[in-house]
C-alpha cells in the first residue's frame, strides 16, 4: 500500500529514531485529516482540536508499536484517533446530544462571514447526525464517503473484511440518510 | 430492492459509489445506468456526494499554526525513549503545553503572571492532577485545577476572535457540569456551574466592544459564533435542562436563559450594525428550531447597560415538596463513598490495537548470553574492490609494525601448489642394470 505522502516513510523513519522536527512534519501533513475525523465525531471544535493534539501526541509515545506493525502511517493514526474518541465520549458522555454549533474553517473560495456560519450550520448538522450513529457506521462513514479510502483501507483500520465494510457502508449510509431526514423535519417544524 | 437480494445491491451500489469517487461520474450518470433501482440509489448516492464535500473542512489556521508548534516543542523535550516515571513524563506533559506559551507570554502580558503561578502550584501538585482534573464538577476537589487549566488556555489565546472562541467552549463546558450535576443528584453545585456559564458568555459579549482595535471582519465572527452558539447548542442545553430541573432549581436555569437571550441580543446587535461586511445571518436565527417543551424567556423590554442580568431578589421560602411528575425515573442508587486519593500516576501509552490472535505456541529456548557492546560508530568509507585471490596460508606470527610500503606487484603462480607429476619416468640406462626404481 503506498504512502499517502510521498516522503512520509522517511520522516516516519527519521520520527521513530526520536526526530521531533519530522515528527511535526508527520503532524502537519495528518493534521487535517485526523482534526475531520474527530470534529465530524465530537461536534465540537474546541474538543476536536484538544483531542486531534492528544491523537499526536499519543502516536509520538507509541510510535515504537507502529514500527512492529508496519502499516500505514495514517491508517496507524486513525486507529488511535477511533480510540481518543471513543474515550472521550466515555468520559464526558452528554445529557443532550443537541449539536453544538462551531465553526470549522472551510476552504472554499474565502467565503464571507455569512457563508462562513452557513456552511458550519451544515458542518454541524452533518456533525450532529453524524455523532447519533453507531460507532462502527461514523468510522466507515468518515473514512469512506468522507475521506474517500478504498475498502481495503478501511477494512485494515477497522479490522473488518472487504466484504464487511461493503456490506457495511449501505446500512450506515441508510442511517445517516434517516438521521438527516429527521433534523430536516425536525427544522423545518421549528 | 425486491427484485434483488441485498447483496447484490450492496454490490450494484459499490460500484456507484466508485465511479462516481473515482471516475468522476455523477450521480444521474449511475442512475441512468440502472434505470430499475433508482429509488433506491438516489438518496444514498446523494448523500455520499454530499459527505464527500465535508473533506473541505479542515483545522483552523490558528489552531493549526499555534498547535505544530506546540506539539513539535512538547515531543523536542520529552524523548520518546524515555519511559520512566518521573516528574517529567505523563500527565505533567499537559502542563508542560500549558506552561511553555504561558512562560513566553508573561513578557506581554504581565496579568497572565497570576496564571503562571498557579501553574507552579500545580507543578507541586504531583503527576497526574492535570489529567485527573479533566472530568471534575463543581465542588470536587480538582475543580481548581480545571478552571486554573482553562484559564490558562484562555491567557494565551492568539487573538481576539480565538479568546471568545474558547471561553464559548468553557461556557458549553459549565452547561454540561450542571447537566451531570443534575444526574447525580449535587444541585448545591449548579449555581456555581451555571454562574460560571453566565461569566464565560459575559466576556465572549465584552470581546465585541472591548477597547483597542477590532476589525469589522473580527467583530463579525465573534457575534456570528456567539448567536449560532446562543441559538443552537445553549438555548437547547437550557431547555433541556430546565425540563429536568427540580423546582428549587428552575429559577436558576431560568435565569442563565434570560442571560442566553440577552448576550444573544447583543450579538445581533452588532451584526445588524451598518459596518457589518455582509447581509446579517436573521435566516439561521429564525431557522433554528426553538425548543417547544419549554416557556421562553421573556426578554427585558430595555437593553440593560450591562448585558449580565443580575436578580434583584432570591426566593424567600423553600419549597416543601418536589415535583411528583416528572422526572419519571432517576438513579435508584446514590455512591455512598468516593475515592480518597488521587492517583500519583498515569500509564503514558495506550495500546493502538489488541492483539488479534492467540500465540498457540511459545519460545522453546531463550538466549543464553546476550551482546553486551554496541558499535559506537559506523565505517565511514565503503570498499572499492574485492580480493582477488584466495589466501593460502595464514600468518603464524602478529606483525609488530605496519608494512609502510604499498605492493607494487601480485604473485603470478600460487606457491603452495602441489607439484605435478612428471609427465615421463627417466629411461633406464643403456649400460647400467638392476631393478627398476620403486614407485
Amino acid at each position: 500500500m503506498p504512502d499517502a505522502f510521498p516522503d512520509e516513510s522517511g520522516l516516519t523513519e527519521r520520527a521513530i529514531a526520536g526526530d521531533a522536527e519530522a515528527f511535526g512534519e508527520l503532524y502537519r501533513l495528518h493534521m487535517d485529516a485526523i482534526y475531520r475525523y474527530i470534529y465530524f465525531r465530537v461536534d465540537n471544535e474546541k474538543d476536536a482540536e484538544d483531542l486531534t493534539e492528544r491523537v499526536f501526541l499519543k502516536a509520538w509515545e507509541a510510535l515504537d508499536g507502529y514500527e512492529q506493525r508496519g502499516n500505514r502511517f495514517g491508517s496507524w493514526l486513525y486507529r488511535i484517533a477511533h480510540n481518543v474518541v471513543v474515550d472521550h465520549h466515555r468520559r464526558h458522555r452528554p445529557l443532550f446530544s443537541t449539536p453544538l454549533l462551531e465553526r470549522g474553517d472551510w476552504t472554499s473560495d474565502e467565503p464571507g462571514a455569512l457563508e462562513q456560519i452557513i456552511e458550519a450550520e451544515e458542518a454541524s448538522a452533518l456533525a450532529s447526525a453524524i455523532t447519533n450513529l453507531p460507532e462502527e457506521y461514523q468510522q466507515i462513514i468518515m473514512l469512506r464517503f468522507v475521506e474517500g479510502m478504498r475498502h481495503a483501507e478501511v477494512g485494515e483500520i477497522m479490522n473488518k473484511s472487504e466484504g464487511a465494510c461493503r456490506a457495511m457502508q449501505r446500512r450506515a449510509l441508510l442511517a445517516l440518510h434517516r438521521k438527516l431526514a429527521g433534523l430536516r423535519e425536525e427544522i423545518g417544524r421549528g | 430492492m425486491d427484485s434483488i437480494s441485498a447483496r447484490s445491491f450492496d454490490v450494484l451500489l459499490d460500484s456507484c459509489i466508485s465511479a462516481i469517487q473515482e471516475r468522476d461520474r455523477t450521480v444521474e450518470d449511475c442512475l441512468r445506468l440502472h434505470p430499475g433501482h433508482r429509488e433506491e440509489l438516489e438518496p444514498l448516492l446523494r448523500l455520499v456526494v454530499h459527505l464527500g464535500r465535508a473533506r473541505r473542512l479542515e483545522a483552523p489556521s490558528d489552531f493549526r499554526q499555534a498547535s505544530v508548534a506546540r506539539v513539535q516543542q512538547l515531543v523536542a523535550s520529552r524523548p520518546r525513549q524515555s519511559k520512566s516515571k518521573d516528574l517529567s513524563s505523563g500527565p505533567l506533559r499537559e502542563l508542560w503545553r500549558i506552561l511553555s506559551p504561558v512562560s513566553r507570554s508573561l513578557q506581554r502580558a504581565p496579568a497572565a503572571a497570576a496564571v503562571m503561578g498557579a501553574l507552579v502550584i500545580l507543578l507541586l501538585i504531583g503527576s497526574g492532577t492535570v489529567y485527573a482534573s479533566a472530568g471534575a464538577l463543581p465542588g470536587d476537589a480538582l475543580y481548581p485545577v480545571k478552571i486554573t487549566v482553562e484559564e490558562a488556555r484562555l491567557a494565551v489565546s492568539l487573538n481576539r476572535v480565538s479568546r471568545a472562541e474558547r471561553h464559548l467552549a468553557f461556557a458549553s463546558r459549565r452547561l454540561n457540569e450542571a447537566a451531570a450535576l443534575m444526574r447525580e443528584n449535587r444541585s448545591e453545585s449548579i449555581d456555581r456551574a451555571l454562574s460560571d456559564y453566565e461569566t464565560h458568555l459575559a466576556s465572549a459579549v465584552a470581546l465585541l466592544s472591548d477597547e483597542g482595535p477590532l476589525s469589522a471582519d473580527e467583530q463579525a465572527k465573534i457575534a456570528g459564533v456567539l448567536a449560532v452558539n446562543l441559538n443552537r447548542g445553549y438555548r437547547a442545553k437550557l431547555s433541556a435542562l430546565l425540563d429536568r430541573a427540580p423546582e428549587d432549581i428552575r429559577p436558576r436555569v431560568e435565569l442563565a436563559l434570560t442571560s442566553s437571550e440577552a448576550a444573544l441580543e447583543k450579538a445581533l446587535e452588532v451584526i445588524d450594525e451598518p459596518e457589518w461586511p455582509v447581509p446579517p445571518p436573521s435566516p439561521i436565527v429564525t431557522d433554528t428550531p426553538t425548543p417547544s417543551r419549554s416557556p421562553s424567556p421573556t426578554l427585558p423590554s430595555e437593553a440593560p447597560e450591562c448585558w449580565t442580568i443580575v436578580p434583584t431578589a432570591w426566593p424567600t421560602s423553600v419549597p416543601t415538596a418536589w415535583p411528583t411528575g416528572v422526572p419519571t425515573a432517576w438513579p435508584t442508587s446514590v455512591p455512598t463513598a468516593w475515592p480518597t486519593g488521587v492517583p500519583t500516576a498515569w500509564p503514558t501509552g495506550v495500546p493502538t490495537a489488541w492483539p488479534t490472535s492467540v500465540p498457540t505456541a511459545w519460545p522453546t529456548y531463550a538466549p543464553t548470553t546476550w551482546s553486551t557492546e554496541v558499535p559506537t560508530a559506523w565505517p565511514t568509507g565503503v570498499p572499492t574492490a574485492w580480493p582477488t585471490g584466495v589466501p593460502t596460508a595464514w600468518p603464524t606470527s602478529v606483525p609488530t609494525a605496519w608494512p609502510t610500503g604499498v605492493p607494487t606487484a601480485w604473485p603470478t603462480s600460487d606457491p603452495d601448489a602441489i607439484p605435478t607429476a612428471p609427465s615421463a619416468w627417466p629411461t633406464k640406462p643403456s649400460g647400467g642394470g638392476g631393478d627398476p626404481p620403486d614407485k
